[in-house]
């Protein structure tokens, strides 16, 4: 786990490590984040960090948290949001 | 959601047994009991069941904040991970200024310009007051953490754009909060619509859950307090028939200008209104500049 970054600096460090480790559009059931986990490369962070990449609003807490209801149904551990390149 | 409903359904109906054998057990004759009809709100023991029943979605929330979403109960609070209590004091002196004038000035309009009499303190006085002082913040901040808090962030989060995702939580939570509180007049409704969306208001202005707490709560315990001390006539149910329109219209003034006060408090009080972010990248190999 890296350094936490401040809010108040506006300082906000974007998850990495998705630009260029995405599963392809073929690779069902697997995740970009389990394909960098397999090859070495970035992972999702544990349940219980708050994986806030960027500094959000109270409202989005819930939603910048790498869970997803459909993780367990599609078989897949990774999260829709940490794993978005950076634009 | 459904995960919530399931939990806190099955604390309020454990806390409702709990309760009734509480009773049974200390020797009450089930015959005697008061009427649990959510009218008799200055009843102690009719309280104190209606609290005991919504405080259990506090354990609610953060167990299904823990087991469903993975993240520590504190998310459910404030942008901080926790709730912040330096900022309770200072917005609980506002919502007095605010929202306990109102409350003041909507009791005497209920007594002069309506047709209700005092009729003294209520029976059990003393008891009620107790029931008032201990569970009542605690009720107020359970409904918090459940509209404010847990559906406020659930809906948000689908939705993406922030402010579109603030508007449709606020006025979605607004409605679900009146709807909740079972038949009511169409004013009624409004009014806790209204207080629905002021609670969101400053949850989106401070970032957190303590202003809203704090609303609630001050407003709760100044109706119990007041309805226990002048009797039936302080309406705590719904708003009072005959004045309907100039006692929901000092509630509105009263609820705005909680607002506006939490608005321009700002500046002072500084409350966080961003999460920290946190470096996502594993350690690794750090390419430095060749010298």
């Amino acid at each position: 786990m890296g350094t936490p970054v401040g809010a108040a600096a506006g300082v906000g460090a974007r998850a990495v490590g998705a630009a260029g480790l995405g599963a392809g559009p073929g690779s069902v059931g697997t995740c970009s984040l389990d394909a960098a986990s397999a090859a070495g490369g970035p992972v999702g962070t544990a349940p219980g960090t708050p994986p806030h990449d960027q500094p959000t609003t109270f409202l989005r807490a819930m939603r910048s948290r790498d869970w997803a209801w459909w993780r367990p149904v599609l078989g897949c551990s990774c999260s829709p949001w940490s794993t978005r390149p950076s634009p | 959601m459904l995960l919530l409903a399931v939990v806190y359904a099955a604390l309020a109906v454990m806390t409702a047994v709990a309760g009734v054998l509480g009773l049974l057990a200390s020797g009450s004759d089930l015959g005697t009991l008061p009427d649990m009809g959510l009218e008799e709100f200055s009843d102690p023991w009719v309280l104190l069941f209606l609290n005991a029943s919504l405080i259990v979605a506090i354990p609610s929330v953060w167990m299904v904040w823990v087991v469903a979403h993975g993240m520590p109960r504190g998310w459910s609070s404030s942008v901080l991970g926790r709730l912040r209590r330096r900022l309770l004091l200072p917005y609980t002196l506002l919502a007095l200024a605010t929202l306990g004038v109102g409350i003041g000035l909507a009791v005497l309009l209920t007594f002069t310009v309506g047709d209700e009499e005092m009729t003294g303190p209520v029976s059990s006085y003393g008891w009620l007051l107790v029931v008032v002082l201990l569970t009542t913040p605690l009720q107020s901040a359970a409904e918090e953490y459940v509209f404010r808090g847990y559906l406020s962030q659930a809906i948000a989060g689908w939705i993406r754009s922030p402010r579109a995702g603030a508007l449709v939580a606020a006025l979605l939570t607004a409605a679900l909060f009146a709807a909740a509180h079972g038949p009511q007049d169409v004013l009624t409704f409004l009014d806790r619509f209204a207080f629905g969306l002021a609670a969101s208001a400053v949850v989106w202005l401070t970032g957190g859950l303590e202003a809203a707490i704090v609303l609630h709560a001050v407003n709760n315990v100044l109706v119990f307090v007041l309805a226990g001390t002048l009797g039936d006539g302080v309406a705590t149910a719904e708003v009072p028939a005959g004045i309907g329109l100039l006692f929901a219209a000092v509630s509105l003034a009263s609820m705005a200008a909680y607002v506006t006060l939490v608005a321009r408090s700002r500046h002072r009080l500084l409350p966080e209104t961003w999460t920290a972010a946190v470096d996502l990248r594993m350690p690794g190999p750090v390419a430095l500049p060749a010298r």
